[in-house]
């Protein structure tokens, strides 16, 4: 560390005044950007529009369909596929919270019987449709072939639920929806028809608001809404974007709980450093909740870097604690907070200078170092296209006390010496956005772009960009690239691709490759700067990851290679720390809903 | 290296304004991308094969692909925010 320099005001101004318009600049393109990405927006289909001819065929037989021959009752459509996650959850608690219930009510408050179908898009693997149709108790099944019947009522994504109301007098006159499609069926009218799964007592909701398709005209029932019927409220389904909010653990399901655990080992020589984590999470029919506990422990064998120090032991430990929640607003949005606060070391360089400066001037007034932190953010998430595309926007704010480095100085007007630290609080606040898509039948991507503005510190810019490519029905492609830049100079880029074959539908092999560099955070050939010089990082690892309805893990591991540049003063001085080394990678996680 | 004594304000104003194209151009690939991710539709019947969980960008660690411990030893790379985010913060 060494003494900040006292530039002149004309020399700030000419640094600062360009850093933050480049701030304002960087916020304005990213909201530009955020308002570009919202897409798209289709027109509800929800308005009262004639439902067209269709003709579907029974799942499993020849027979074929005609939604006429349900004229007179409510029908509720449940589009499916075998491999859609959400599905499952979806269709389950249809069957038994709308289907069965109706049955034994005997329709819904005004005796208007209902009928649900369950509705089939996916031709290929019909193997895999049955053992869907078996577990979820689908009771009733039909086909949609090409899904042209999900699209003409306005579905992009699945789950997607319609209900059916029969056509009444009043609402057959005011029919009148210039959108409408052309209809060569006239018994309903669409009451709802959106993606996702609203949960049963909404569904309820507007299944008993629904009157007799044939209604004394002295009397109008839709003006009273009638309170939902039964003793007792379910609770299960997720609501418009969680069941497709593909960031989230697909193994959860709604009204459910999920617990995931994860461990991480990386060790050279003289490092070992050991990472756990614990995540309890719930999810229920408009919001995900989840907390997070982790600790990190680090052995590191200080090797002393001059004749004022001595070899040592360093052992430090770090826990944790996140809570996040998710929280839906409307159909196409939802809002994120979170929170968390930690205690110890955050890596375990850290350690090592703390211990050298320890031992170096700890017999002129340095103090021992306890880090934490803390972190409030705030997001918002807008799903641009149903099921499959998604804009995040996030910021947040973090509170680090570190521990700082120091030098020991000659002050030039005294000649006295004294002990100078650097800064013990860092504020940072960053800004990210996010994007996700499906580019093609094949092919996912994620895009992520971050700003940190870190006190003390230069603009820090991130960005990354993934894509996940289906090469076959066994095999996947993954790559992804990066880079980071802080002023002055600090540049990083790194770049990983990998391949995974589908032993079975829910066994995977994986193999992975990433390479890393960047060009140190030293600039200068100054004696004692602590700062490291440039690295090159090279890791290769292989996997095994399970993916079941109900549980999961993921074994992966492989070797890391780590290679300093650059034989400056400052870098000879701190070797033991910046050295090369080789390390090895284990990494193991597991995840279960119930 | 960054507060020091030695750094030349002069030299650093210079850096920065040559670092300027390169983040617009990462800001301006941003857009791009961005806009991108409003364009492309597909439709369900052919979203199985990208529908698979191992096709998705999960936070779950079962799915995930990043390695937490990584960030301790490449500074450009870390995923949290903060301090942790800067790089080393004791280094300097």
């Amino acid at each position: 560390m060494h003494l900040v320099p006292v530039m002149p005001q004309s020399d700030a101004s000419r640094i600062i005044a360009p850093a933050l318009q480049e701030w304002k600049s960087a916020i304005q393109i990213l909201l530009a950007a955020a308002t570009l990405a919202a897409p798209n927006l289709r027109v509800s289909a929800q308005d009262e529009s004639v439902l067209p001819t269709t003709h579907l065929a029974e799942w499993g037989t020849e027979s074929i369909v005609d939604l006429n021959d349900f004229a007179g009752t409510i029908v509720v459509l449940d589009f499916f596929a075998y491999w859609c996650a959400p599905c499952r959850q979806t269709t389950t608690a249809v069957e038994k919270e709308i289907r069965a219930f109706y049955d034994a009510a005997g329709g819904n408050r005004h005796g208007l019987p209902v009928t649900v179908l369950t509705i089939n898009v996916e031709a290929d693997f019909p193997e895999r449709t049955n053992r869907f149709i078996a577990r979820t108790g689908a009771h009733r099944v039909l086909f949609d072939r090409d899904a042209n019947l999900l699209h003409e009522l306005g579905g992009l994504g699945l789950p997607h639920l319609a209900i059916l109301k029969p056509q009444t007098r009043s609402n057959s006159n005011s029919n009148s929806n210039s959108n409408s499609i052309a209809a060569s069926l006239a018994p309903f009218t669409i009451a709802y028809s959106e993606p996702g799964f609203p949960g049963t007592d909404r569904l309820r909701e507007i299944i008993d608001a629904i009157p007799p398709a044939i209604q004394d005209p002295n009397t109008d029932p839709e003006a009273s809404p009638s309170p939902i019927p039964g003793p007792v409220k379910s609770d299960a389904g997720p609501a418009g974007l969680l069941r497709g909010d593909t960031s989230l653990n697909p193994i959860s399901t709604a009204g459910s709980h999920r617990l995931e655990a994860d461990v991480e080992h990386l060790t050279a020589s003289d490092v070992a450093l050991t990472q756990g984590g614990l995540v309890y999470g719930f999810r229920s029919s408009n919001r995900d909740m989840s907390l997070n506990l982790a600790f990190n422990h680090m052995d590191v064998e200080f090797t002393s870097p001059d004749f004022l120090t001595r070899p040592a032991s360093v052992t430090e430990g770090q826990w944790s604690v996140q809570a996040a929640l998710r929280q839906v607003l409307g159909t196409r949005s939802l809002v994120l907070i979170s929170g968390g606060y930690y205690d110890g070391f955050t890596d375990f360089r850290s350690a090592w200078l703390h211990e050298y400066y320890r031992q170096r001037y700890s017999t002129v007034g340095y103090n021992l170092a306890d880090p934490s932190g803390n972190n409030v953010s705030a997001g918002f998430r807008f799903e641009a296209v149903p099921g499959s595309a998604f804009v995040q926007l996030n910021v947040g704010r973090f509170v680090d006390r570190i521990a700082p480095s120091a030098e020991f100085v000659i002050d030039p007007a005294t000649f006295r010496t004294r002990l100078i630290r650097g800064s013990e609080h860092l504020v940072s606040t960053t800004v990210s956005l996010s994007a996700e898509n499906v580019l093609t039948s094949r092919l996912r991507s994620l895009f992520d772009v971050r700003l940190t503005d870190t006190s003390g510190r230069d603009l820090r810019t991130s960005a990354r960009i993934s894509l996940n490519a289906a090469l076959g029905e066994r095999w996947i492609w993954r790559g992804t690239i990066g880079g980071t830049m802080e002023d002055p100079e600090f540049e990083a880029g790194f770049a990983s691709t990998g391949i995974e074959y589908a032993v079975r539908p829910d066994l995977h092999l994986r193999t992975a490759v990433r390479v890393y560099r960047d060009t140190g955070e030293i600039q200068n050939s100054i004696p004692l700067s602590s700062a490291p010089p440039g690295l090159d990082s090279y890791h290769f690892g292989l996997g095994i990851r399970h993916v079941g309805e109900r549980f999961g893990f993921n074994l992966f591991g492989g070797p890391v290679i780590t290679r300093y540049g650059g034989n400056t003063s400052g870098t000879r001085f701190f070797e033991p720390l910046y050295s090369d080394r080789d390390w090895w990678l284990i990494q193991a996680a597991f995840s279960a809903g119930f | 290296m960054p507060n020091s004594p030695i750094h030349d304000a002069r030299t650093v104003t210079g850096r920065m304004n040559a670092r300027l194209p390169v983040r617009a151009a990462i800001l301006l690939l941003s857009e791009f991308a961005l806009v991108a991710t409003g364009c492309a539709r597909v439709g369900i019947s052919e979203q199985r094969l990208v529908s698979r969980p191992a096709m998705l960008f999960s936070e779950s660690p079962v799915l995930a692909h990043q390695s937490k411990l990584l960030g301790q030893i490449e500074p450009g790379s870390a995923i949290t925010g903060g301090g942790q985010a800067a790089g080393c913060t004791s280094c300097r």
